[in-house]
């Protein structure tokens, strides 16, 4: 079901209302600017080699005769698309307002370096209310419904970005800002930090799944339920809460630190490491033998594993879908 | 007292004056010269200098950049080089190339023996290259600035980058804004003051317009980043709160006070650059420059706008509409003003004789340059597209179209045709072309497919990209065109060395242009001119061709001889009335030695050493006092 | 064709004459120092509004001693003015320059005492850390006008012709322009609370 792209992280192709009324803007002022660019290229090139025709008299300067009428003319007509656009401009700045919608999914994002945790909002509207939890580094949204974020940092300047749907926001630490995008059909949406937070800022993106409402409720449901308890899994599951429940939280166990993703589910997301590597046992396997390796400025420190630890951590994580 | 006119020698040779105005030979000559033209020149090769190694840093990061995941960088050493690249070429080369220009030329487009504070001249430019080396001093030991050239907190607060990294960039900025302040000071008493009788301020070369307006908005703009990196210093060296959340500070403090200064800044490294070319270009096309008073006015304006756009660099940090809509508008109208000179200078080639050369190869290419970098300048400012453009690599190619198309191209240009002014030889016309056009086709390689990049979505400060975002082609392509631009580059250098050591012999005016600086030798004697020039036009060289036969007209060869110790002549500030004769310092080691203390004191604060930064400031003060005695007193006391 | 004058009778103008460079020297150097406070100010004004308490967070700050402070160095820019003219006008200006340089130290003197009776430091808060750097940068321009008072006292005391009224009036209008900007510190710091 998800669809890549070419370009995952170009904006033009916009894939929700938040997005595609910038897309018109977009290609109207890049012609104007092509349009532009080619005029005054025409008129240097011309203007150099008409006088290659002309023979050269002498090489006395000539006298002041008015051209000034260049100018007035010139700028007399590029006033014209300058003000259009600026008109447009504003037009398209108030209809990316956020819609007034009191069923809008509500979403608590806060960055970190160099990762994104989300909070769902108890979602009262629909047949039956859910409760809000938390996840990190990958969220699924119901296919057009707008969603309203609310995003913050905790420790540097962030931003929030994901070209298909919405343009950056600011993620400032003491400040809550606001934004909203909606997805008009399902895909996967990447996103990516849109502010330079330091040593892993090209490494902190993330990933926005649309889907059909009935998928998305599923999806919804069952980040609430705790992970399968088989008694195989029994001692990776104390391994697990010794060596990373300190900082990782997994819903319905003894880990419940927030100070690192949270891992409930973590094996049905797509990517790793905040998009850095794909979603398989080998890279889970690179990833916690060396993290900052991988991802050199990770916050994650080496766990120092021996294999067996290691091995058993992941057959526990791979089994947290 | 009494001044006559008198005849100047037909040589333009007067070893009275020679005696009084030349530096003495040997280093003490050299660390002591107040002579405008060796400070300019000192300015331009140190600026030089410095956009080598900002060009050195930009290759390292297109070899890294050139293919996605790579490894040739860390994190840290990107982070450490494309701070540096940043900070190199803003501050280290794009302002003081321009103020060596204007260091050279002012008092000759002015008819003046020198500027008015001649020893501030010379503190300026050593407090220039002492920041440099302050600046670049603990690159070499893995601490350079890492957190961007534009520094933002907390990402640069102590909590986050801990090391000596910040401290370094803070208190560098301040110290080359010392050097910047004083200068631009010393720019606007110089208009005020020493213009040659008859100079009014409609009859001064463009590129005194732009100094002066850039000099103008530096001395207003500059506090700005010299308190947020002194505030900066105190949250991370004495602990204050002005930008950390808990205690009450707000990090966008720092964007404002940042970009308050950093908007006019940006106009102020262009601003003179497009004056050099309001005055050469005409020259070359045989004719005055068409609409010279629209673009006065066009270069005033863009200033005084220029201070009112600062929020545009914060369209994403989530302020109310009416903010964006005001400062987007702002954004957009601000293009009026380049328009203008755009299509003075266009109708400037059009209705002229252009004359082919490499100098003006580099100012018609200019004129191109600057309009595909204003277009994507009025991109960014359509605030929703710019929410999706900034910090991508569209904003990349815009700051590049316009800092080396406004700034470096008329720059090279420049040199190719002041040149023979300053050395007496003419450059080699063929490699200047070869070099031309390598510069053109690699600059244009390199940076216009980062348009294209910017909206394929590629972030901009990242070290690296992920292979899978279809990057990869464009970005080989911008490293190729990169290396070819520096191809074209080393083409420059060479030409401007072998040339100094046997280029053809230039004479007094190889373009015949029409101002001042065309009628004294090349290079000028240090006294400039054998006698004050009296103007009655723009273009004195030209008024046998231009000027009706029963016109006014300027006195060249005839004026005050003013030859009893260093002295010029001062004048009234809009009409350029005669007003006093001036005495002029002479030589003195007095700025050297202050710019030794004051990089001492910046080290000692770097470092923590209190008691030596004590010691330092007290050395400062000793030495303003001895600078600034009046010399009646020296002269009573012998002190 | 008008042909300019070709014999002019003007004044030689040794460094240091009121129509000299000098003077726009100064006028230029206090526009770069007077948008250094209104920055500073910018700053204050800004992190004020975005605190939701009152403002100072610690209750509004005593003024007694900072308005005897307003007082004595609007005192000393009056002293300075009668010391300026004396020397202009080439009589005796030690008398009124000393009383003005008495006055600035006592200002400085009261500063300093200020500070080390307040209950926070620089970096208690936001408030704390504006106050003390805010009056820092003014004491900073006070103690170098007092230096540029002293060296132009020593100097008229040496010179050879008591008419050597260009420094002092250089320092004068400096002196001026810090005062003007204790003002705006003082409203600032003391009187702007009180308003909001």
């Amino acid at each position: 079901m998800v669809t890549s792209s070419t370009y995952p992280l170009s904006y033009l192709t916009a894939a929700g209302p938040a997005a595609r009324p910038v897309l018109l803007l977009n290609w109207g002022l890049i012609t104007i600017s092509s349009i532009v660019i080619l005029i005054v290229a025409a008129l240097i090139i011309g203007a150099i080699f008409r006088h290659r025709t002309q023979s050269e008299e002498t090489d006395a300067p000539m006298s002041e005769g008015g051209a000034t009428s260049w100018i007035t003319i010139g700028v007399g007509i590029s006033i014209v698309p300058l003000f259009a656009s600026m008109v447009w401009m504003l037009l398209v700045l108030r209809s990316l307002r956020e819609p007034d919608d009191p069923t809008m999914l509500r979403i608590d994002v806060t960055a970190q370096m160099f990762w994104w945790s989300f909070h769902y909002d108890d979602d009262p509207s629909g047949p039956a209310p859910l409760k809000g939890f938390t996840t990190a580094n990958e969220i699924h949204i119901p296919v057009g419904r707008p969603v309203h974020l609310r995003v913050t940092s905790a420790d540097v300047i962030h931003s929030f970005w994901v070209p298909k749907l919405v343009g950056r926001m600011d993620m400032i630490p003491g400040q809550i800002n606001e934004t909203w995008l909606q997805a008009d059909r399902p895909g996967l949406y990447r996103g990516q930090c849109g502010e330079f937070c330091g040593l892993e800022h090209a490494g902190m993106g993330f990933d926005v799944i649309a889907e059909t409402p009935d998928d998305y409720l599923a999806w919804r449901r069952h980040q609430l339920e705790a992970p399968d308890q088989t008694p195989a899994l029994q001692s990776a599951m104390s391994l697990f809460d010794k060596n990373c429940g300190s900082c990782h939280a997994v819903r319905g166990t003894m880990a419940a630190a927030p100070i690192a993703p949270d891992l409930s589910h973590v094996a049905s997301r797509l990517r790793i490491g905040s998009g850095v590597l794909a979603n398989t046992e080998a890279s889970l396997r690179l990833w916690l033998k060396d993290p900052d390796a991988v991802k050199p400025g990770t916050s994650m420190p080496r766990p120092a594993l021996s294999e067996d630890t290691l091995s058993a951590i992941i057959s526990y994580v791979d089994s947290l879908k | 007292m009494i001044i006559e006119a008198v005849d100047a020698p037909p040589s333009g040779d007067n070893p009275k004056l020679q005696k009084i105005w030349e530096t003495r030979p040997g280093l003490s000559g050299w660390l002591s010269t107040v002579d405008h033209k060796s400070i300019g020149i000192r300015y331009i090769v140190t600026a030089f200098f410095f956009m080598v190694i900002g060009g050195l840093e930009a290759l390292v990061m297109r070899v890294q950049l050139a293919q996605g995941a790579q490894n040739f960088l860390t994190p840290e050493q990107y982070n450490q080089v494309f701070s540096m690249h940043g900070i190199t070429m803003v501050f280290l080369y794009a302002m003081p190339v321009l103020s060596g220009f204007s260091n050279y030329l002012w008092p000759l487009l002015l008819g003046a023996r020198d500027m008015a504070f001649p020893r501030l001249n010379a503190f300026s430019y050593w407090l220039y290259l002492f920041a440099g080396l302050f600046i670049y001093s603990t690159m070499p030991f893995g601490q350079a600035p890492d957190a961007g050239w534009f520094n933002y907190v907390p990402l640069a607060a102590k909590t986050y980058d801990f090391g000596l990294n910040i401290d370094v960039f803070t208190l560098g900025v301040i110290f080359i804004g010392l050097s910047t302040t004083g200068g631009a000071i010393n720019f606007v008493v110089t208009l005020m003051r020493v213009r040659a009788p008859g100079m009014s301020i409609n009859r001064m070369p463009i590129i005194i317009w732009g100094t002066l307006t850039a000099s103008l908005g530096n001395i207003f703009a500059v506090p700005a980043v010299s308190l947020a990196c002194a505030l900066l210093w105190f949250d991370r060296n004495l602990g204050t709160r002005f930008f950390s959340v808990d205690g009450g500070g707000q990090p966008l403090l720092w964007q404002h006070l940042f970009w308050i200064f950093g908007h006019p800044w940006v106009y102020a490294i262009v601003l003179p650059s497009m004056g050099m070319v309001s005055d050469a270009l005409p020259t070359l096309c045989r004719r005055p420059l068409v609409g010279y008073t629209a673009v006065a006015l066009a270069t005033v304006s863009t200033m005084v706008v220029g201070f009112g756009v600062w929020v545009h660099h914060m369209f994403a940090t989530g302020l109310p509409p009416i903010g964006l809509s005001f400062f987007g508008a702002a954004s957009m109208v601000i293009v009026i003003p380049s328009a203008v000179s755009v299509f003075a200078w266009i109708a400037t080639i059009w209705t002229g004789r252009p004359t082919l050369n490499t100098a003006f190869l580099h100012f018609a290419s200019f004129v191109l340059l600057f309009v595909i970098g204003g277009v994507s300048g009025f991109m960014t400012a359509a605030v929703p597209l710019d929410w999706q453009l900034t910090d991508t690599y569209f904003v990349v190619a815009h700051i590049h179209y316009v800092l080396l198309g406004i700034n470096v191209f008329p720059v090279l240009g420049g040199v190719y045709f002041w040149f023979p002014k300053m050395t007496g030889r003419m450059m080699n016309e063929k490699l200047g072309k070869v070099g031309f056009w390598f510069t053109f086709a690699g600059f244009n390689i390199a940076f216009f497919p980062m348009h294209i990049v910017g909206l394929l979505g590629m972030p901009r400060r990242v070290y690296s990209y992920a292979t899978d975002l279809g990057l990869n082609d464009l970005n080989l392509a911008i490293t190729l065109g990169a290396f070819v631009l520096a191809i074209g580059l080393l083409l420059f250098f060479w030409n401007v060395v072998s040339s100094a050591r046997d280029g053809a012999e230039a004479g007094k005016n190889p373009w015949s242009g029409p101002t001042l600086e065309w009628a004294v030798a090349s290079p000028p004697p240090p006294y400039n001119f054998a006698v004050i020039p009296t103007i009655a036009s723009r273009h004195p060289l030209w008024e046998p061709y231009l000027a009706d036969a029963d016109a006014p007209r300027s006195m060249i060869d005839r004026g005050f001889l003013l030859d009893d110790g260093r002295q010029t002549l001062a004048t009234s500030i809009l009409d350029a009335e005669p007003q006093a004769v001036l005495s002029m310092p002479d030589d003195t080691l007095v700025p050297f030695l202050i710019s030794l203390a004051v990089a001492a004191l910046f080290a000692a604060l770097l470092l923590h050493g209190w008691i030596c930064a004590a010691l330092a400031m007290l050395a400062i003060i000793m030495l303003a006092i001895r600078w600034l005695n009046p010399p009646q007193i020296r002269a009573a006391h012998g002190s | 064709m008008a042909h300019k004058p070709l014999r002019l009778e003007i004044p030689l103008i040794a460094r240091g004459h009121p129509h000299g460079s000098g003077w726009w020297g100064m006028i230029m150097l206090i526009a770069t120092e007077s948008a250094l406070f209104v920055y500073l100010l910018f700053s204050y004004y800004y992190l004020a509004a975005q605190i939701p308490t009152r403002w100072p967070p610690g209750g509004p700050l005593d003024a007694k001693l900072s308005i005897l402070n307003t007082v004595i160095l609007l005192s000393s820019s009056f002293t300075l003015v009668r010391a300026e003219r004396a020397a202009v006008g080439g009589k005796n200006p030690f008398a009124w320059l000393i009383t003005t340089i008495l006055l600035g130290t006592t200002f400085v003197g009261i500063q300093a005492a200020e500070w080390t009776n307040k209950a926070f430091t620089p970096s208690s808060d936001s408030f704390g850390s504006l106050y003390y750097v805010i009056t820092g940068f003014h004491m900073a321009h006070v103690v170098v006008g007092l230096l540029m008072l002293c060296t132009v006292l020593t100097w008229l005391w040496r010179a050879d012709r008591p008419d050597q009224s260009l420094p002092i009036r250089l320092a004068s209008v400096y002196w001026h322009f810090v005062d003007a900007v204790w003002l705006a510190v003082f409203f600032s710091i003391f009187i702007f609370p009180t308003l909001v």
